[in-house]
């Protein structure tokens, strides 16, 4: 049998070094600019501050940045190993909670006839955390068709908890205690994914072929986007993803991601590993783990297994968000998620770099704090700073003028830029030499949607920097986010929902711009692209979330030739997903372990 | 596993069950139960700091 080698630990380690190393002089770099801009006008505490945060932000976007040009190079050609005839016992998880039953019904059918297509069985699982009696009525009435079909090869089963403990991972852990031992892998998706039976066929002989495989994560792409924010997104997720994957990959080595579906996993591991504990203590920080995928993937490389991330694999979808609120509301749960993992990050016999993944999550949410900061920190250092003074020394003849820092300005702004657009263009003009724009419109087409996607970007980017600002204080103040139903096919957001959501940051846009013209009048205009959309929050949600002119966003997968899957959920479906009501909340945990 | 519990509180008390008799009997996937072992995450017995962690677990 072609057993699959794991990626060389000396190779992961070096790519990990170049780029901490790398990352860490041009954050050295950025700070050291900030202090010699500091000095010309004396260096108050302010200015250290300002330094130091500007040390850790430029870190982290250097990272990003590190990331993308990581997976620039394609590598080596490798020789394609002959897999084996996916033979293995292999069952498909869909886990839902109050979720369009008919919708869910349309991609289990899609999946089950792409697998028997691609010459694979698997059984299909339907696992049911619905509290409301109306909906399960729903699911009972949408799912019956799929059950009792005996013609199709594989079983569609459906399973109702009655006992909601641990959410999604839980409901999982209850199907692997009652029915793992009949099956090898477990092809784990979200209730919005949708997978090529060839994929899934594919995955199957991967962890055949590697018997140290834990488990196998796919790059899904996001589909069925319709507003000018998801399509953007969706672009993001075809254009850029698979670049910063293919870094991300080859940073993690064999201690990669869980990102919670799209996932195949070897059941054995998983019930040997992944088990997880509620956390002692009240949520946020305590209770139920939230972001429970990247503490699996740490407990698996912790358990001696491979976890490892391909981003080459294709036929693996999700969908997204298609508003600014709705993306709110899944990023506040993901940030209550990540900084519970501070309460893990010695948790015993981990995997360094499963700490490190942990920090860089933390992080990825403390740094709005940190840009905040900075701002304050750049206002307060200015308002501070005495005025010139031209003639310091008695009976002077000609004036002593500053010295003038606007090269070191100019210098520092054009690198933060850089950090974020370089990647960006980088990616661009890859796929323009590879010919990948193709699938985006041809290069043209691709330049203009990159160009939108980063004056979007920045548009949105300080609305997103509130809300995280929002979120990360709510957690520290022990707020308890919970766990919001997902808005799935919802109607366009109206300016009374925008105002609602978002009235508090043109309010703090507002006093922003008040409190920075009466310090420091000078900095006002620095302070626009960041105040201006803050002040227009409710216009921009509900601009964005308009459905997209079409000959923008452009990719081949949603605007030139669907994939199967995708047609078939679509033709069954027929008209779009309607929303759903929501659910009450789930049971504690009964099992907490302090 | 250094990290069992093998006496785990939580082993699930609640039956698999079809959401009413609207779906077929043999609706449910099939017993075949599995042990899944609960994890430790927290713990008293690691007081080093955290970069000296990987020794500490080592001599643990």
């Amino acid at each position: 049998m072609t057993v699959i080698p794991p990626p060389r630990p000396d190779a992961t380690r070096r790519v990990r070094i170049a780029a901490l190393t790398g990352s860490f002089c041009v954050a050295a770099l950025a700070a050291g600019l900030m202090a010699d801009l500091s000095l010309a006008s004396g260096f108050g505490g302010w200015d250290a501050a300002r330094v130091a945060l500007i040390f850790v932000t430029t870190l982290w976007l250097a990272w990003g940045a590190a990331q993308a040009l990581l997976g620039i190079p394609a590598g080596r050609a490798l020789p394609t190993p002959s897999l084996p005839k996916p033979t293995a016992p292999t069952v498909v998880l869909v886990p839902i909670c109050a979720e369009d039953a008919r919708a869910v019904a349309a991609r289990v059918a899609a999946m089950r006839v792409s697998a028997a297509e691609a010459g694979v069985s698997v059984d299909f699982a339907i696992l049911s955390d619905t509290a409301s009696p109306d909906l399960l009525r729903r699911e009972a009435m949408a799912f019956h068709p799929l059950v009792a079909d005996r013609d199709t090869p594989g079983r569609v089963f459906y399973r109702h908890r009655t006992e909601r403990y641990g959410r999604k991972a839980g409901n999982i852990e209850h199907f692997v205690r009652h029915s793992g031992g009949a099956y090898d892998f477990a092809v784990i998706l979200d209730a919005d994914s949708l997978m090529e039976g060839a994929t899934i066929a594919h995955l199957v002989s991967r962890m055949q072929a590697a018997p140290d495989m834990g488990l196998l994560q796919t790059l899904p792409k996001v589909v069925g986007a319709r507003s000018i924010f998801g399509r953007a997104m969706q672009f993001s997720s075809h254009f850029y993803a698979p670049i910063f994957a293919r870094g991300l990959s080859r940073l993690q080595g064999r201690t990669g991601p869980f990102w919670g579906h799209n996932a195949i996993v070897r059941m054995q591991a998983l019930a040997d590993c992944c088990g997880l504990p509620a956390l002692s203590g009240p949520p946020p920080f305590g209770g139920e783990i939230l972001s429970h995928d990247y503490v699996e993937a740490a407990l698996l490389a912790r358990g001696g297994w491979r976890v490892e991330m391909d981003p080459t694999i294709p036929g693996s979808f999700e969908e997204g968000p298609d508003d600014l609120l709705a993306y709110s509301r899944r990023d506040r749960r993901w940030c209550q998620g990540n900084l519970q993992h501070m309460r893990l990050l010695r948790a015993p016999g981990l995997r360094s770099w499963s700490r490190f993944v942990f920090a860089q999550g933390i992080l990825s949410y403390l740094v709005s704090l940190l840009w905040a900061g900075f701002l304050v920190a750049s206002v307060a250092a200015a308002a501070t700073t005495p005025p010139p003074d031209y003639f310091p020394a008695a009976h002077q003849l000609f004036p002593v003028f500053p010295d003038d820092t606007t090269r070191q300005m100019v210098a520092l702004a054009l690198g933060v830029g850089g950090l974020l657009l370089i990647p960006k263009l980088t990616i661009l003009v890859q796929a323009i030499q590879t010919r990948r724009s193709a699938g985006f419109g041809g290069a043209g087409r691709s330049a203009l949607s990159v160009v939108s996607e980063t004056a979007l970007s920045t548009v949105i980017a300080p609305l997103l920097l509130a809300w995280q600002l929002r979120a990360v204080l709510e957690v520290f103040a022990g707020r308890d986010g919970g766990w919001p139903a997902t808005d799935r096919g919802a109607a366009t957001v109206g300016f009374r929902a925008a105002w609602a959501a978002t009235g508090w940051i043109v309010a703090l846009g507002l006093a922003v711009l008040a409190g920075v013209f009466w310090l420091s009048p000078a900095l006002t205009a620095w302070l626009l692209p960041v105040a201006l959309p803050m002040v227009a929050a409710p216009l921009v949600v509900v601009a964005t979330g308009r459905p997209a002119p079409r000959g923008i966003f452009i990719v081949a997968a949603e605007d030139v030739s669907l994939p199967p899957v995708v047609a078939a959920f679509r033709d069954r479906v027929g008209t779009a997903p309607q929303p759903v009501p929501q659910d009450p909340a789930p049971a504690p945990h009964p099992g907490r372990i302090a | 596993m250094a990290f069992d519990l093998t006496s785990d509180p939580s082993e699930p008390r609640a039956t698999t069950v079809a959401a009413d008799g609207t779906l077929p009997p043999d609706a449910a996937p099939p017993a075949a139960p599995m042990h899944m072992r609960r994890q430790v995450l927290e713990t008293t017995e690691t007081r080093a700091p955290l970069w000296r962690l990987p020794l500490a677990m080592r001599r643990g």
